[in-house]
């Protein structure tokens, strides 16, 4: 039931309500036997007979009938006879050529020609003129058919009305939730678009979905407003602090350019510049994901030949990771080719060894893999350092974010997994992590291959 | 000959060590802080460079820039931003810049920067480099050793080119950054390093005289060892 939609629930209501009311009606209409029609019939005779007594008066010589007699009343055709059976006045159904004996008070059923007829007569005393009979004759089978064709009526009316209110029922109901529709499209496509700027927009209306749109709307408005800030916030800081970084620079430069400085003045001149060095390069990276997250940022791609170039950067950071005795060993694939920006490539994987060497241990391997997969290139950097714990995994990639909160290292701007995951995504490929805490961490990447 | 150039930069700290090192470096320098100011030393003297921040605060760089442009003046001018980005580049070399450069920036960069406009044009460099039997056109960006063709990515060009123009002047990692990444920088770690082994596999891997070489603690360089 769960996995229904609320069209579909709602519909299945109605219709679940609009059966029962259906299956209730045509219980009673076949519960209301023929026996009980037949009853109701011949009632229906009897009592239209007593009342025509009123009708039936002598006046002047003459008989004086009420204008009722001829009414054909609940289908009781009235008739009025002599005592010696001769018809004076009223009407005899047509098809009745039988002339059963009057037998006063006492109800007769007839056959004629396959038709079932019931008779009732009475006998009537009128003041002036004598003994007359009053003969009420009523067809037992139209009585019947007719109770039968309201049946079959029923038949084939109800159900039909349960389907029309299914129809109508899904219909509206489709209608009313179109709105809600809506917002959960606008609400997916800035999922999959990262376009916050896309409105629910349903127009003006009153009805409780249209205030629950309108509040999605200044709920986005918001949410574009605040992300809007902190993106010109991250880029106007960055911007700001070049400025002074780019005087730090100067100035140790020309600190540095006197020849007569001292050496612990030298060896503190050049710390400071180091560090500011530093934090240009941290403003750089902040500057770039800034371009990134405003869609700013444009590669530069170039057919490029990954294998040799993966080739390289590992054994450049085999020197670095000879400073830990970490031996780097590797698994290519010649003549792998993709279409890539060759800076932001070479960037990722220094990036992915620089860290395995980082959180590797003294004497530890880095193992770098590269082959064709399915379409892709499937490119992976494994260490056996301390690894990340679970809890921290999913966090890997955010900016800044560190799994010992010291933040002691020096060169580490964390900001590098996150750059990683930008450029693999900015190549249309994917980045996953696997780590086991105290065994190492395997990180793989998927980047489309080139098809020629 | 005395060569002068006119600096504005609204950062009172850097605008002074600028003019310091230059007037060190024996040009003739005068420095202001605005927009405005730069129109007005103009209208006074005749310069042979201009080096013009992009913000700054009555009249920005760009807007300058423009002016002077439109009352047909020629003087080279090199822009400084703290703004990296392609389209801040385009709007910069759209007003007229002859060149650009992003803030932090290494002095010795400016300096080779200013050389550079300040060359005649008459010196401008041919469409071919060439040393020992490594060759370089600079029209196709075709690369030969011998008479073989080497292909090489966009920024392995520029970064070959660069090095064989200033054949045998060893360059630091800053430097060839700062040449090759000028206008979206991305600093740092040893991507410039994975770029000359690249190069270095291309153009010298199987053949003699070797080019490039590494020198300890200061950089590259690009020359014949005899």
């Amino acid at each position: 039931m769960k996995r229904l939609s609320l069209k579909l629930k709602v519909t299945l209501l109605y219709s679940f309500f609009m059966t029962l009311l259906t299956c209730a009606a045509l219980a009673i209409l076949f519960s209301l036997s023929n026996q009980e029609i037949l009853a109701s019939t011949q009632n229906t005779l009897k009592k239209q007979v007593q009342e025509s007594m009123e009708d039936v008066e002598w006046e002047d010589g003459s008989f004086d009938l009420d204008s009722d007699f001829y009414d054909l009343d609940g289908g009781v055709y009235l008739s009025l006879y002599t005592e010696t059976g001769e018809l004076l006045y009223g009407r005899i159904p047509y098809g009745f050529d039988l002339k059963p004996d009057f037998s006063d008070g006492q109800l007769q059923t007839l056959s004629d020609s396959g038709r079932q007829w019931y008779v009732f007569d009475l006998a009537h005393r009128i003041s002036g003129y004598g003994l007359v009979y009053i003969r009420g004759i009523s067809s037992v089978t139209e009585a019947e058919s007719s109770f039968r064709i309201t049946l079959r009526f029923a038949m084939i009316v109800l159900p039909l009305l349960v389907v029309l209110t299914a129809v109508i029922g899904y219909l509206f109901t489709r209608r009313t939730l179109r709105p809600v529709r809506r917002i959960t499209d606008t609400v997916q496509e800035i999922q999959t678009n990262q376009d916050l700027s896309r409105r629910v927009e349903l127009g003006n209306g009153t009805d409780e979905i249209y205030q629950l749109a309108d509040t999605f709307d200044q709920l986005l408005d918001r949410i574009e407003h605040a992300f809007r800030r902190e993106q010109q916030f991250t880029s106007d800081v960055s911007h700001e602090l070049r400025t002074p970084i780019t005087v730090i620079l100067a100035q140790c430069d020309a600190a540095l350019a006197d020849e007569t400085l001292n050496g612990e003045h030298r060896q503190q001149i050049e710390l400071i510049e180091k560090k500011a060095r530093n934090m240009a390069q941290i403003i750089s990276q902040l500057l770039l994901l800034s371009r990134a997250d405003q869609g700013r940022q444009q590669l530069q791609m170039e057919s490029l030949n990954l294998s040799e170039l993966t080739e390289m950067v590992c054994e450049e950071q085999s020197i670095l990771a000879e400073e830990k005795q970490i031996t780097i060993s590797t698994q290519i694939e010649p003549e792998l080719y993709a279409s890539a920006d060759e800076t932001f490539y070479i960037r990722m994987l220094v990036n992915l060894i620089s860290n395995a060497i980082y959180y590797g241990r003294e004497g530890g391997h880095i193992f770098v893999s590269c082959f064709r997969q399915n379409g892709f290139i499937a490119g992976s950097v494994e260490d056996d350092g301390i690894g990340i714990s679970k809890e921290d995994l999913p966090h890997i990639w955010e900016r800044f974010y560190r799994a010992d909160t010291s933040r002691s290292a020096s060169g580490h701007s964390g900001l590098g997994l996150s750059m990683v995951k930008w450029i693999v995504e900015a190549h249309g490929g994917t980045i996953t992590a696997e780590s086991t805490l105290g065994k190492g961490t395997a990180l793989t990447f998927l980047l489309p291959e080139e098809k020629n | 000959m005395h060569v002068r150039i006119l600096i504005a930069e609204d950062e009172k700290d850097l605008n002074q060590i600028l003019t310091s090192r230059l007037k060190a470096e024996h040009y003739s320098v005068d420095s202001c802080k605005n927009g405005r100011e730069v129109l007005e030393y103009m209208a006074g003297a005749e310069y042979d460079a201009l080096v013009l921040d992009i913000m700054m605060p009555v009249l920005d760089g760009l807007s300058v820039l423009k002016k002077i442009r439109q009352r047909g003046c020629t003087v080279p001018v090199l822009l400084l931003t703290a703004k990296d980005s392609i389209e801040d580049r385009v709007a910069g070399l759209d007003a007229g810049a002859n060149d650009y450069l992003v803030k932090p920036f290494a002095f010795e960069e400016l300096l080779a920067r200013i050389r550079v406009l300040l060359r005649k044009p008459a010196e401008t460099p041919s469409s071919c480099l060439q040393t020992a039997d490594l060759k370089i056109l600079l029209d196709t960006h075709q690369v030969f050793r011998g008479d073989t063709e080497i292909r090489l990515s966009g920024k392995e060009f520029s970064l070959l080119r660069y090095m064989m123009q200033n054949e045998g002047i060893v360059l630091s990692r800053d430097k060839l950054e700062q040449h090759i990444w000028n206008y979206d920088y991305t600093g740092g770690s040893n991507v410039i390093d994975v770029y000359i082994r690249y190069l270095r596999r291309k153009i010298d891997d199987g053949y003699e005289p070797k080019l490039i070489h590494t020198v300890r603690g200061a950089g590259y360089v690009l020359k014949v060892v005899s």
